[in-house]
């Protein structure tokens, strides 16, 4: 009798701790440590990231085929540059496994990514985050705290932007401001992770 | 006057054909709470399966067919299929319309043209991030009973379908 209570309460924690895991983060809940290799070929680590940067790092998620993410192309690099100026280090993370390592590097280069690629092969990363779609952004302080979750901004268009939500988070970091918008939603295509068709 | 009746009759007939087909096509705008509310209220009384996809969203195109299949299995049930696209408006008739038409829909569907898609991201889920493909199950009463994120087989809707009805 009491070897099945244990046993339960056993199953009912991994079943928690598995929930647990795979949930999203949001602003408050704290990032752990991962290392990725990019396109170029390099290692990127979130801690080493962390202690390089001013500020923090910024995670955005990212596709070569979602027609939320293409739209951006014509911008990303300026939004990157003022980002870095701002005291982030920004990485574009592709977790989808419908496209290799090959296709992301050809399409980073196609459109001259002036950022590092990442490619999270496995989705660790992106079940750490509970990231589901893209673009979807996390904005990681130095003490791996998320201080900013959601989209880049209102509009994938550019002449249809108003809010530039993820810039607004960062000027605000930068000036030693508390992130007056935390958390924002948007539509985008969900990440095909391992194991989904 | 035979000749004459039958082009009449024909001719009918083509008109006729062209208003179903028409019909079968009314792809209606979204463009607030209050529309989708409206959705709601005309589903009230059926099982109800919310899909939220866009053609270029290669896992919402590949589980089109089997949601397709279950409304033709379920519907005369009390089961009702609703489709919302977030294809960009401006691409409903070159993609949209198209696309509907080649996979045969002969009920309304429904383009999301809100202008804070948070809204309505919000309205249906507070907890779903926006990634497609979604699907949300309701109740004859329009209770949410379940909610599917990312591509899911004839079967997982099925068995949830079956629940309610």
């Amino acid at each position: 009798m009491l070897k099945n209570s244990i046993s339960t309460a056993l199953i009912a924690l991994l079943v928690f701790s598995i929930s647990f895991n795979t949930s999203a983060k949001g602003p408050g809940d704290k990032a752990e440590d991962f290392s990725l290799s990019g396109t170029d070929d390099s290692k990127y680590n979130l801690t080493d990231g962390l202690n390089n940067s001013k500020n923090g790092v910024i995670v955005i998620f990212w596709s070569s085929e979602c027609p939320w993410v293409q739209p951006y192309n014509d911008r990303i690099n300026d939004y990157v540059k003022e980002l870095n100026g701002n005291g982030f280090t920004v990485w574009a993370i592709n977790a989808n496994n419908t496209e290799s390592i090959e296709d992301v590097k050809s399409h980073a280069a196609k459109n001259g990514y002036a950022f590092p690629m990442l490619k999270d092969v496995n989705n660790t990363v992106a079940d750490m985050l509970g990231a589901t779609r893209t673009p979807e952004v996390f904005m990681i302080a130095k003490d791996k705290t998320i201080l900013y979750h959601g989209r880049i901004s209102d509009n994938r268009y550019k002449a249809d932007q108003s809010v530039y939500d993820l810039g607004n988070a960062a000027s605000e970091v930068s000036s030693g401001k508390e992130v007056s918008v935390k958390e924002t939603k948007s539509f985008g295509c969900g990440i095909k992770r391992v194991g989904q068709e | 006057m035979k000749r004459l009746k039958a082009k009449v009759f024909l001719l009918s007939l083509i008109i006729l054909s062209a208003v179903q087909v028409l019909q079968a096509q009314e792809v209606k705008p979204l463009n607030s709470t209050d529309d989708i509310k409206g959705v709601f209220d005309g589903t009230k009384g059926k099982v109800t399966l919310l899909n939220f996809w866009a053609t270029w969203c290669k896992p919402c195109v590949k589980e089109f067919p089997d949601l397709l299949k279950l409304q033709k299995e379920y519907n005369d049930l009390g089961f009702e299929l609703v489709f919302i696209s977030l294809d960009a408006p401006e691409e409903l008739d070159s993609t949209l319309r198209p696309f509907l038409s080649k996979q045969g829909i002969d009920f309304t569907t429904y383009y999301s043209t809100f202008a804070k898609p948070e809204d309505l991201i919000d309205f249906v889920d507070k907890n779903w991030q926006g990634a497609i493909p979604s699907t949300y199950i309701y109740d004859k009463e329009g209770n949410l009973s379940k909610s599917f994120l990312g591509v899911k087989s004839y079967e997982e809707f099925e068995k949830e379908i079956k629940k309610l009805l």
